[in-house]
This record gives C-alpha cells, structure tokens and sequence, in this order.
C-alpha cells in the first residue's frame, strides 16, 4: 500500500482560558490515504472542530500548545512557517468547508468572484482566468452557470452550501474537510449534497476529512470512522464494522442513540455531561459516564488497543 | 430576480419612491447646475477679482434690494436710470459750448438712492460743467458748476453739502414751512411739495452744458441715477451684487461638505476596522489616539489654526479632515468591526488564506459601507455648515466669494439693523435648501439601506 495522503502523530492542541488550559486536542493520531474519506464523531466540543483547525493551521490567538506531527503528502506541516504554509499546502494540498456554512460567503462578493478567490490567491491568476475556472467549477457542483453574477443572499441554502464547497474544491487540493457540511439544511438537500460528494470523490479521488454529530449522514460517505471523546479519538476503526458493531462504550452509546426507520428500537441518551477539557476526568475520560466502569479505569488511562485492525482505547479489551 | 435589482441603479429607483428624496435630488441636482455655471460662467480668479475690485461694479446701487421685491411689496422702488449720450454743439453769443440734455420718466413711489455723474474728457484745458435739473412742475434746479479736468472726472452730485444746504432752503420756500422731516439732495429733487414725503412723478430733464469748445467727440457724459433695487439678488454695501457670492458659494459649500464628509467617514471607516481587525497594539495606539482626539475641542482648535495662518479654504479642508478623522464615530464603527470580525465568513477567508489587507478592504469595509452611506449624505450639511460659520466669524478663506462671507458682511454692516433682510436670507436659504436637500436623501436611503427603518 503506498503511504498515506495524510498522516497525524501524537497532535496536541491547547488553549489558554481564564480558567486554566484548555486540551481541545490531546494526542490524536490516524492515517488518511488517498481517496479515503475518514468521518470524525462525537458531541459537540469533544474536539472535532479543533482537530480540523490544526490540520489547516486556522488556530486562534490563544494557543498555548500546538505539537505533534501532521504529514500531509509527505510533507510535514507542524513545523513549517506561516508562509510556507501559505504557499505551499493551504488550498494547494488541503481544503475546508466550514462549519455554518450558509455564513461562510462574503456577503459583498458575487458568487463567482468568491469561488475565484482561492484561485486567485493561491495560483495567482489574473481575476478573468480565475473566473473562468470558477464558472467550470460552479457548474461542476450543480449550479446553472448564470448564477456566477448574484450575491449569496440571493441562493438558497443548498445553493450556498453548493457553492462552498465549490470554493474548497477550485484549486484541485488532495484533502478536503468537511466540517459539518450540511448541518442547518433540510434533508433532502442533505442527501443531494451527499450525493454530489460522492460523485465528486468517484471522478476526482478527493480525499474527504468528514466532522459531523449525525452519525447517519457520516455512515453516507466514510470509509473509516474515528470517534473522538473529550479531545481523543476513542475509537478508530473501518466504517463497515463500526457501523455494525462498535467497541467502545461511548460508541455503542452513540449507536444506540440515532434512530433507525424499520426497528422498534428504544432510543436511549447518555447521562451525565461532557467532561470539562479544562480538567478531565483521571483515568480513563469516560469513566463517569461509563456503564462498565472499573476500577482500573478510574486509575489509569488505557492505551490505544488494536482489536483485529478496529483500534479502541478502553480497558474492555485490555 | 436579478442582482441589478441591488446595485446602483435599483437603489435609486427605490430612492425615488420617497417624495422627500426626489424633492432633495432635484435640490441637488439644480445646485449642482449652479455650481457648474459658476465655475464655467465666472472662472476663479475672475470671481476673486471681481470680489475684491470694488470700482468694478461703480454704476451699481449700494445696499440695494433684489428688483423682485417690486412684485411682493405694493411700494415701487425704483431701479436705477443710466442716461448717456453725445451731445450737442451750440454758439452762444459769439462762444460754442457743448450741451448734453437728458430726458427721462420717474414713476417709483420711493426716492432714488444716490446721483453720479461720469465726465470723460479728452480736452487737454480744463473747463466748467454747469448743471441743472428741471422738474416736471416746471421748477428749474441748478445743481452747481464743476471744473472738469482731462481724464475721467466723476461727481458726486447727491454728496455736496453746499448744494444740499441752498436745496434746503429751496424746499423749505416751495412748501412755505420746515418739512418734518430731513432733506437730503435726492430726496429734494424728487419731492412733491405737498409736505409730505413723496415722489412727484412725471418726466425730468437734466441738462449739463459744458463750457468748451470742443467737439462732441471729445467729451462723454453718463448720468447715472442709483435706484434701490438691483438685479436678481441685490447689492452689498460695496455695490457688488450678491449673486456672485451666491453662485460661488454654491461650488465651495457642495465641494467641501461633499469631500469633508465622504474622506472623514471612510477614513474613520478604515481606521476602525484597521483597528478591530488587527487588535492588540494596533488597537490600543489607534484606540488612545481617538480618545485624545476626541477631548481635543473641535471648533475652537479649528477657529485657533484658521486665526493664526489665515489658510485658504482647501488648507481649511484638509485641517477639519485631519481633526475629524479620529472621531467618536471610530468607537462606533470599531464595534460593528469587532463584531463582523467574528462572523463565518470571515474565518472561511482566513482558511483559505486571504491576507489582512484583502479581508480589512475586501470583505470587512464594503459590509459596512450600507449603513455608513447615508451617514456621509446626513454629515455634508455639517460640513457646510462649518464652513459658513467660520467664513461668518471672519476665519474662512480670505479670497474667495462664500454663503457665509456674505453673513459675515452683512452682520458687519448691520444688514438687519438697517432692513437689509435680502442680504441675510439669501444666504440662509441656500444654506438650509442645501442642508435640507442632503438630509432628505440621506433619511431615504437610511430607510433603504436600513430595513429595520422601513415602513411597511
């Protein structure tokens, strides 16, 4: 097998916060190869988003710690300066679709101009080359060529979102992350927007990063599934197996939470809270919420154990 | 749905569904007619020139009102009478002389305001003008004999004292008592002696007779009798009619409020974004930087600047600029910046790497220019206004004609005191038509650009 697109080691990322540190990301690692899409799970602040932030460099002001290896096409990025980072893997190796999508357009820019952006910040073409690219582009995600002169007010939501993600794929990068790419529209433009990643994979070999709560919509496209909890990936394993039959306590409560059509299934919720990434729990991060704890849990972390190629970090399987 | 629905060409459309709006573009646009004529019809230097040259406009009245008057009040006030012509050369026992003989009607209710006549000799000797005045009634008046000299003489006629005693006598004598009021020399020549203070109307005759020999060629006469009214606009107390200064004043006031406004508010724009965006140190300079500016008093530093360099109107321009720029509107905008810093948009930008420069002038200002605009229209009547008032305390450009040096003229010479009330409200009312006209606009668009603001 050759080596993979994307390679992420022991990746840690801190905040300073009035209270104390905040480990947004704390030790996660996987491998991403070509044309492999990798869903990220989990509730809401359990990292998701920060992990995404690392890999494109979007970090705030207020980083305390930002270590660990990301190798993106060979290249290892941690490292690199800001301008290099610029030049040579923002939008050029690795791109996003952002979160809240439907606010991510300039407002004061015609849709056309804001797709040939990246073009022209990153491939340095004259606005009139740019735009003829981003036409092709447009047309590509399933937008009538016309609609390159209106401003995003004037598109619906799916159409906006459409538009995005035209913008992250314009410049031909390897790796794209989807960072909640169709939260806030209805389902049926969901499973279009599903449909046309899809599609776009198949006929480009796009590598995709997935970051979504629906763990139904992440069943759609992922080849893996990586499912995180209070900054680490708990669980990383193929997405057939993990669908079938997760291993981590946390996933199978997960599962066991998202509703199916044909069964008469008892939705059951988590209790307790998310843990505070200030101050995480000893041991084992689950533990409080756990319905198999043990003692050694509330002792020691578990290591990362590897269960017939499904990796799980939990003592079950220890 | 198509997005020329949003650009230019839809806001004005929509602009014009206010009646105010339309009412204040129509202003504007007349304004700006003006302006183009002034500056086309009467270049600058000629307008200073004329401003400043006060024999220029010799041949018109002094403090005289607009002739439109005429119309609103049922006392006629009479225009000024230009009588010239050659004259004639007649042998009188044995000595030729030159005599010029001017008829003409006077039918105005009020007295005329002064008389000159205007000599112009080519004769190398010197020689007398006699003169006299004949009354419809028949009363012949001789107005004194002058030693005209080669040249241009020019005789104050309505300004000698012995000539105004010997009239008074004249008067008092017709009328067989002291009237009870003062006689001065035109009022005497034009009196109907019944006592009271009227006009006798009917048809004069001056007659000069030059005691020379010379030819009609050589000596021209011009009789001017100053009315009260003038022209469109009427006349100062240096006889220069206020309409020059009116139409200059209409380019100066547009240009400055226009450009003050337009430059302040985009810089304040730009420095409060730059301020925002950047944060940290750059904030806090530009921040403290706002706050010293705005403890800083604004129109006495202005009035301070302007009385030590005495600086011309583009100087002044630049200076109020300079003080404005870090005004209290920089706070206000700063918080708008702060909070479209935080949007999506903007993260999506920085993700894919747009620089600081392109998203402060590319993604944060054009989403703040709608509100701001009509901002800028509501703060030209400010800087107009700015302008007039310290062109009104004597500290605006020293040369150029403005609305608000003819103010200042006016108080100085008592205008209202004195009755003069064309000369304060016409200024005025172009200084309100203006501000009215931009305040009107700026309120639609504000309504336009500002949906919370829409009727329904």
């Amino acid at each position: 097998m050759s080596l993979p697109i994307l390679s992420v080691r022991g990746l840690k990322l801190y905040y300073r916060s009035r209270k104390g540190i905040v480990r947004a990301v704390d030790d996660v690692g996987f491998d991403l190869n070509r044309g492999e899409t990798l869903a990220i799970v989990g509730e809401s602040g359990c990292g998701k988003s920060s992990t995404a932030r690392c890999l494109i460099r979007l970090l705030p002001r207020n980083v305390e710690k930002f270590s660990g290896n990301i190798t993106i096409d060979g290249i290892e990025v941690v490292s690199l300066r800001d301008e290099d980072f610029n030049s040579k893997i923002r939008w050029k190796k690795i791109s996003m679709v952002f979160q809240g999508a439907l606010n991510a357009l300039n407002p004061v820019l015609k849709v056309g101009d804001q797709v040939a952006e990246p073009l022209i910040l990153h491939k340095k073409m004259s606005k009139r080359e740019a735009l003829e690219i981003a036409k092709k582009m447009i047309k590509a995600v399933g937008i009538p060529e016309n609609f390159v002169n209106r401003y995003p007010f004037e598109l619906s939501g799916g159409m906006r979102q459409r538009v995005v993600i035209a913008m992250s794929l314009v410049t031909d990068p390897e790796i794209i992350i989807l960072d909640e790419p169709t939260s806030a529209l209805d389902v049926i433009t969901q499973a279009n927007i599903m449909n046309m990643l899809k599609r776009l994979k198949a006929e480009k070999k796009f590598s995709y990063i997935l970051i979504t709560h629906d763990i139904g919509l992440s069943s759609e496209l992922a080849d893996k599934v990586a499912t995180m909890y209070a900054g680490q990936i708990v669980e990383l394993s193929r997405a057939d197996e993990f669908y079938k039959e997760p291993l981590h306590p946390y996933a199978k409560s997960l599962m066991a939470s998202v509703p199916t059509l044909r069964e008469d299934k008892e939705l059951r919720s988590l209790p307790g809270e998310p843990p505070s990434l200030i101050d995480p729990p000893k041991g084992c991060r689950f533990h409080p919420r756990c319905p198999y704890v043990r003692d050694i849990c509330r002792e020691k972390e578990p290591p990362s154990i590897d269960v017939n190629g499904h990796i799980v970090k939990c003592w079950l399987y220890g | 749905m198509s997005s020329t629905e949003f650009g230019l060409k839809g806001t004005v459309r929509e602009l014009l569904r206010y009646k105010g709006a339309v009412l204040g573009l129509t202003i504007i646009i007349i304004l700006v007619f003006i302006s183009i004529y002034a500056v086309v019809a009467i270049p600058y230097d000629k307008a200073v020139e004329q401003w400043r040259e006060s024999e220029y406009w010799i041949k018109n009245p002094k403090n005289a009102a607009p002739e439109w008057i005429n119309y609103i009040s049922d006392k006629k006030l009479p225009k000024s009478i230009y009588l010239s012509g050659e004259g004639k050369v007649v042998k009188d026992e044995g000595r030729s002389k030159l005599v010029f003989e001017y008829n003409f009607g006077y039918y105005y209710d009020d007295f005329p305001s002064e008389i000159i006549l205007f000599v112009n000799s080519n004769v190398t000797k010197s020689f007398y003008l006699k003169t006299s005045f004949l009354r419809p009634d028949g009363d012949l008046i001789f107005l004194g004999k002058y030693k005209i000299k080669k040249g241009e003489n020019r005789i104050y006629v309505t300004n000698k004292l012995d000539l105004e005693a010997s009239l008074e006598k004249h008067v008092e004598e017709r009328l067989g008592a002291k009237p009870n009021f003062s006689i001065t020399i035109e009022k005497a020549l034009f009196l109907a002696y019944t006592g009271k203070q009227e006009v006798l109307k009917g048809d004069y005759e001056i007659k000069l007779e030059a005691l020379t020999n010379a030819t009609s060629k050589d000596v021209n006469c011009e009789v001017v009798i100053y009315g009260k009214v003038h022209g469109l606009t009427g006349t100062d107390h240096l006889r220069r009619p206020l309409s020059i200064a009116l139409i200059w004043g209409t380019p100066v006031a547009l240009s400055f409020g226009i450009t003050a406004a337009t430059l302040i508010v985009l810089m304040q724009l730009i420095i409060a974004t730059i301020s925002a965006w950047f944060g940290g140190r750059v904030d806090m300079v530009l921040q403290r930087v706002t706050e010293v500016y705005m403890v800083l008093p604004f129109l006495p530093t202005l009035i301070m600047i302007s009385l030590f360099y005495r600086i011309s109107i583009w100087t002044l321009l630049l200076v109020v600029i300079a003080l404005s720029i870090f005004g209290a509107n920089v706070k206000t905008m700063r918080a708008l910046a702060m909070q479209i810093k935080t949007y999506p948009y903007i993260e999506a930008a920085q993700a894919y790497g747009a620089s600081s420069l392109r998203i402060v002038f590319l993604y944060m200002i054009p989403k703040m220019l709608p509100p701001v605009i009509p901002s800028i229209i509501l703060s030209v009547p400010d800087f107009v206004f700015l302008e007039a008032v310290l062109s009104f305390f004597g500290l605006g450009d020293p040369l150029l004609p403005t609305w608000g040096k003819l103010l200042h003229d006016a108080l100085e010479n008592g205008a209202l005191y004195k009755g003069l009330y064309y000369w304060v409200l016409e200024p005025s009312a172009l200084l309100v038509l203006t501000a009215f006209s931009f305040a009107q606009i700026g309120l639609a668009l504000d309504k336009i650009v500002n949906p919370r603001l829409r009727e329904i």
